[in-house]
């Protein structure tokens, strides 16, 4: 396992408060500094850019989505690597992902 | 006087002819001793009643040309008294004419009656049912048609309605059948009370209606185990949540406790949180179970806004997975209805089901769900379910609640059509409306408690 960047924070943005916190539970788990939101509105409401090492992000949403998300940061420019984490992903959903750049598809 | 024309009609037509010959003799020697001074031409009237109303028409003529006979002779040793002798002979005559007139008469009349009296008894006696009357103190059967004389040999027990009671389908446990009774009192003919009843065999009727009902309960059973078939994606999206969940922080714990990191506060939290998550799960497959259970329909005093609450838990998932927002208007004064909760939770999942796929389809705007409550008048309580989808297309709206008619690609085509019929089974209605805005509106209509 690689060792954690110091000072870098994992942002989570997953509506379901369990599995946010339970993340987060993990995350910390293997020394990262987590911080979590429960929705895509208020992560972009808080980001700054250059902050974060990494986004671990829920594909259906209520409100923007995770696609949805994605398209936006890519249009501000952000190069965050986005890890999307989703119980019932599909192939052409997987691979709309991943062709907007995104870093992993995982489906649990 | 009714018991001798009850035994005269128990007589053979011979018996009654000799009867009446005997009666006409017996008025002529009676004419003949008491002489002219006493008329007894009248007596002669009685046996020619009785041919009349006992015997045919020809038998009756056949008496009066006796009497006519006897009253002649028994008079004419006297005709010599007569200034004319003719006018003995034309007396005769008139009498003659009388004798027979009244033969005639009587007998047609006789004929008229008892034709009028077979119209009747033909019609009662062909009946399906069975007609009796009997005496409402003693129960002594008074009259009986065919079909009661076929259905209850003499001996055997009635069917039993209460005395009160006006009409009544009765159990009837010793011939293992069912009869609807209607009874009512009246006078009978001699001016006792007695009651009237008429009893029809409904076995083959309630039989059919138990059939149906227990097709309608598989219908309804099959319906939602469709519903949960095709919900399968997402109640596994719903074990998924929690499951995931557990196996985070039990890695979570698996990590500090080998990395040899961690404070024993931190670890129980996550453990009680791992727990809770468990319960969470457990919740979703005890939902569904009870959802597929089968079970007879419950008709309790129920609130519909506590069925739409309970409900509201499963389509707010299926809401939320498909992007949609979902809105609750309950107004707080629905009365009361008789319905299945269940069965009632079913048509408002099935039409909220619709709903978020129809705005699913091709469709960018906001997507919101919105379910509301409201009586309308004290007697009806109708529930809307409206979405913002793009509509129905009016060719299609026809064939909305035709069994096994459906514009989805995977569809049965049997949820409006269940939805229909569970409602329909409660007395209500279902039917649709256009939004002003974007989208339809599903209505239904339950009678409140209130209603008359």
């Amino acid at each position: 396992m690689n060792a954690p960047v110091e000072g870098r924070v994992v942002y989570i943005v997953d509506d379901d408060d369990a599995m946010r916190d339970s993340l987060r539970w993990l995350l910390e788990s293997a020394g990262y500094r987590v911080s979590s939101y429960c929705s895509a509105e208020r992560f972009l409401a808080a980001y700054k850019p250059d902050h974060g090492s990494c986004l671990v992000l829920d594909v259906r949403m209520s409100g923007i989505s995770g696609l949805e998300l994605q398209q936006e940061l890519n249009r501000r420019g952000t190069t965050l690597p986005i890890i999307f984490v989703t119980g019932h992903g599909d192939v052409p959903m997987a691979v709309d992902a991943l062709k907007n750049g995104a870093f992993h598809f995982l489906v649990f | 006087m009714n018991r001798l024309a009850a035994q005269l009609k128990t007589m053979s037509r011979g018996r009654l002819l000799a009867i009446c010959v005997g009666l006409v003799v017996a008025i002529g020697i009676v004419d003949y001793v008491t002489g002219y001074e006493m008329s007894v031409a009248m007596l002669y009237l009685a046996p020619i009643f009785i041919a009349a109303w006992t015997l045919a028409t020809g038998a009756a003529v056949f008496i009066a040309v006796l009497a006519m006979a006897a009253s002649f002779v028994s008079v004419s040793y006297i005709y010599a008294e007569y200034a004319q002798p003719i006018l003995h002979v034309w007396g005769g005559m008139i009498q003659f004419a009388m004798f027979v007139s009244f033969a005639v008469v009587v007998s047609k009349l006789k004929s008229a009656l008892s034709h009028a009296d077979e119209r009747f008894a033909t019609v009662l006696e062909g009946l399906n049912s069975a007609v009796y009357v009997s005496d409402a103190k003693t129960g002594e059967v008074l009259y009986a048609n065919e079909q009661f004389r076929r259905t209850f040999p003499a001996g055997t027990r009635l069917p039993y309605l209460p005395q009160s009671a006006r009409e009544g389908e009765v159990h009837d446990a010793s011939r293992g059948k069912w009869y609807l009774i209607h009874s009512r009192p009246m006078r009978w003919i001699d001016g006792r009370t007695v009651r009237l009843q008429l009893a029809t065999d409904v076995t083959e009727r309630r039989r059919a209606e138990a059939l149906y009902r227990q097709q309608q309960e598989k219908m309804q059973l099959t319906a939602r185990l469709v519903t949960v078939g095709e919900m399968a994606s997402t109640i596994a999206h719903e074990l998924n949540q929690p499951l995931a969940a557990i196996t985070n922080y039990n890695m979570g714990c698996v990590r500090r406790l080998n990395s040899g990191h961690w404070n024993e506060a931190e670890l129980l939290d996550a453990m009680q949180k791992s727990a809770a998550q468990a319960e969470r799960a457990s919740k979703v497959i005890q939902r569904v179970r009870a959802f597929v259970a089968r079970r007879a329909p419950n008709l309790v005093l129920c609130d519909i806004n506590e069925v739409v609450g309970g409900v509201s838990q499963m389509i707010g998932v299926e809401a939320r997975q498909s992007g949609a927002t979902l809105k609750l208007e309950l107004s707080t004064f629905v009365p009361y209805v008789h319905a299945d909760p269940l069965l009632m939770e079913q048509v408002i999942l099935n039409l909220s089901r619709n709903a978020i796929e129809a705005m699913q389809e091709a469709h960018n705007g906001e997507r919101q769900l919105t379910i509301r409550s409201r009586p309308n008048g004290s007697d009806l309580v109708e529930v809307e379910i409206a979405d913002s989808g793009r509509g129905i297309d009016p060719q299609l709206e026809a064939n909305l609640f035709t069994p096994f008619f459906s514009t989805k690609r995977e569809g049965m085509g049997l949820g409006l059509h269940i939805c229909r019929s569970i409602v329909e089974a409660h007395g209500g209605r279902v039917w649709v409306s256009r939004n002003s805005g974007e989208g339809v509106t599903f209505h239904f209509s339950l009678k409140s408690v209130f209603a008359t």
